[in-house]
């Protein structure tokens, strides 16, 4: 993680969102660049044309468990 | 009384052998003797509670019994509104807030089934936290050691149960706040399907991943208090139309034939939480056969997904008071909300585009040729307070990460999921472990959870301490 990251939190917190942070901005970017990693690298190659949030409840309906019914 | 599971007390008030005033009374008495060493209430609302608990009588007199919780004394986590009475979410923000002006959706449900409101319940600040920590409201502690945290974020819902003042609770997950006391203290806590219990009324963490659900001292129990409250609601759009069975009915059958297998790489346990899972799996195999072991190499991945989500959509609602009223928060719920200022939108996008292709994919392989998935539902033994501060600089992610990495993921799949007790730990404190079913599988998970807690042996006593005497 770069410093600059750390300055960009610390620039959005004051100029995007007029918030003071409590956990200090090194923490923060420590976490968003952990987040950001995790979901990029899992997602980016994953992604299809045909997928979109809406598909969640309908998979979830549509694999109900039998004892259920 | 108040040792009877909520099942017995329910039968026995339907039988005439107890009146819902001496229940409520005696529940009121133990709340009140309770409350200096679990903090679990924020109110006790005892003359509203003997007023419902005089109703139900008159009601049973007059030959009406409401449902299968008629006269039964239950309590919730004060994050669901109650018409006339203020909700502070456990938050200074909203200690002076006006009165709801209607019921939640479930709390008018478990009313309808004839269930007593003692009153609310301690919660972390704003349902965000794993441990019961309230520096606002105090600390919510654990009924089986007062130096332990209760766990949370429905660390209120945990103690009251477990410590005997109530048969039965209502809490709230996002990331695992119902799950987590009930593993620390020793009770069935069920996190249904995403969408199996309408959230109207529910101050929320995260749209897309809260949960309401029971929080119960047997799997009976807890299956009478779903049954009460799962099903479709014109409030919440959220709420799927799936049939609700009778859980309770179910209970002697819906996991048999079950074939069930175990997560295969959970990451670090400490010795006895392995140890008590080896016992578990042991039980499992003499009730159901060989218990398959299962790669998900995406577990870590769905944490990460899941807590984009939680982290976007908390400071989604939070981003204004924490403008103009940033010092009011504690500083773990501030702190671990600001990320969620700060991560691109691409990135919550892509864990909301791609969940439920990444459920299939987890229906097809990993439960491929299992009904239920079983994992331990914290990795580490109970914390004492200390351990687990979170108000301390630099406190909050580490406490978070550690307490919550195994319950997360499966709030992203949107996955039923029932912690069970398995035994105690090295300090005589309970372990649980979760159970995770296909979606709308409840009826099978609390049946295996009560056929695997009798296979363990797993009984307990609520009281102050709360003690197995299995």
């Amino acid at each position: 993680m770069s410093g600059d990251l750390v300055r960009l939190v610390e620039t959005s917190l004051r100029d995007l969102h007029g918030i003071t942070s409590r956990a200090g901005a090194s923490a923060v970017a420590a976490e968003v660049f952990r987040l950001n990693t995790a979901v990029r690298d899992l997602a980016r190659p994953a992604i299809r044309f045909g997928d979109q949030p809406a598909d969640f409840p309908a998979v979830l309906l549509g694999n109900a468990d039998p004892a259920n019914a | 009384m108040l040792e009877l599971s909520l099942a017995e007390l329910a039968t026995a008030i339907r039988c005439g052998a107890v009146t819902s005033t001496q229940a409520t009374e005696a529940a009121l008495a133990r709340a009140a003797a309770a409350q200096p060493l679990t903090n679990a209430f924020v109110a006790i609302m005892a003359e509203r509670a003997l007023a419902q608990a005089a109703a139900r009588d008159a009601e049973q007199r007059a030959g009406r019994l409401r449902g299968p919780l008629h006269g039964v004394p239950l309590a919730h986590k004060d994050c669901f509104e109650r018409a006339g009475v203020a909700m502070s979410v456990g938050s200074k923000l909203l200690a002076d807030a006006p009165p709801a002006s209607t019921d939640a959706t479930v709390l008018a449900k478990l009313e309808q089934a004839g269930a007593v409101d003692l009153g609310r319940l301690n919660m972390n600040e704003f349902v965000a936290g794993p441990t019961g920590q309230n520096p606002h409201l105090g600390d919510c502690r654990n009924a089986w050691d007062s130096e332990r945290v209760s766990g949370g974020s429905s660390s209120g819902s945990g103690s009251a149960v477990a410590a005997g003042a109530v048969f039965g609770a209502l809490g709230s997950d996002t990331g695992g706040s119902i799950r987590l006391p009930a593993a620390m203290q020793g009770l069935f806590g069920l996190k249904p399907t995403y969408g199996r219990v309408s959230r109207a009324g529910c101050f929320p963490r995260a749209h897309s991943l809260d949960c309401v659900g029971p929080m119960a001292r047997t799997a009976e129990d807890a299956a009478l208090l779903l049954a009460a409250i799962a099903g479709p609601d014109r409030r919440d759009p959220t709420a799927l139309d799936a049939p609700v069975p009778d859980y309770a009915a179910r209970l002697a059958s819906a996991a048999a034939g079950s074939r069930l297998a175990v997560l295969d790489d959970p990451g670090p346990l400490e010795a006895d939480i392995a140890a008590r899972m080896d016992d578990l799996l042991r039980a499992a195999t003499a009730l159901h056969g060989t218990v398959a072991r299962r790669a998900f190499p995406h577990f870590a991945g769905c944490d990460a997904l899941g807590d984009v989500l939680s982290k976007v959509e908390a400071s989604t609602l939070h981003g204004h008071w924490m403008a103009t009223r940033g010092q009011d928060y504690s500083t773990a719920v501030h702190s671990r909300t600001e990320p969620g200022l700060h991560i691109p939108a691409q990135r919550y996008l892509e864990a909301l585009t791609l969940r439920g292709r990444f459920l299939q994919d987890f229906l097809d392989t990993v439960m491929a040729a299992a009904d239920v998935l079983i994992c331990p539902a914290i990795p580490i033994a109970t914390p004492t307070r200390a351990e687990a501060d979170m108000e301390g600089a630099g406190r909050v992610f580490p406490v978070v990460a550690a307490l919550t990495r195994l319950t997360r993921p499966f709030s992203y799949l949107g996955l039923p999921v029932l912690t069970v007790p398995i035994g105690l730990d090295r300090n005589a404190m309970p372990v649980g472990a979760q159970l995770i079913g296909r979606p709308f599988g409840e009826a099978r998970l609390l049946s295996l959870g009560a056929r695997l807690a009798a296979e363990l042996g797993w009984s307990f006593r609520p009281g102050l301490p709360a003690r197995c005497i299995g």
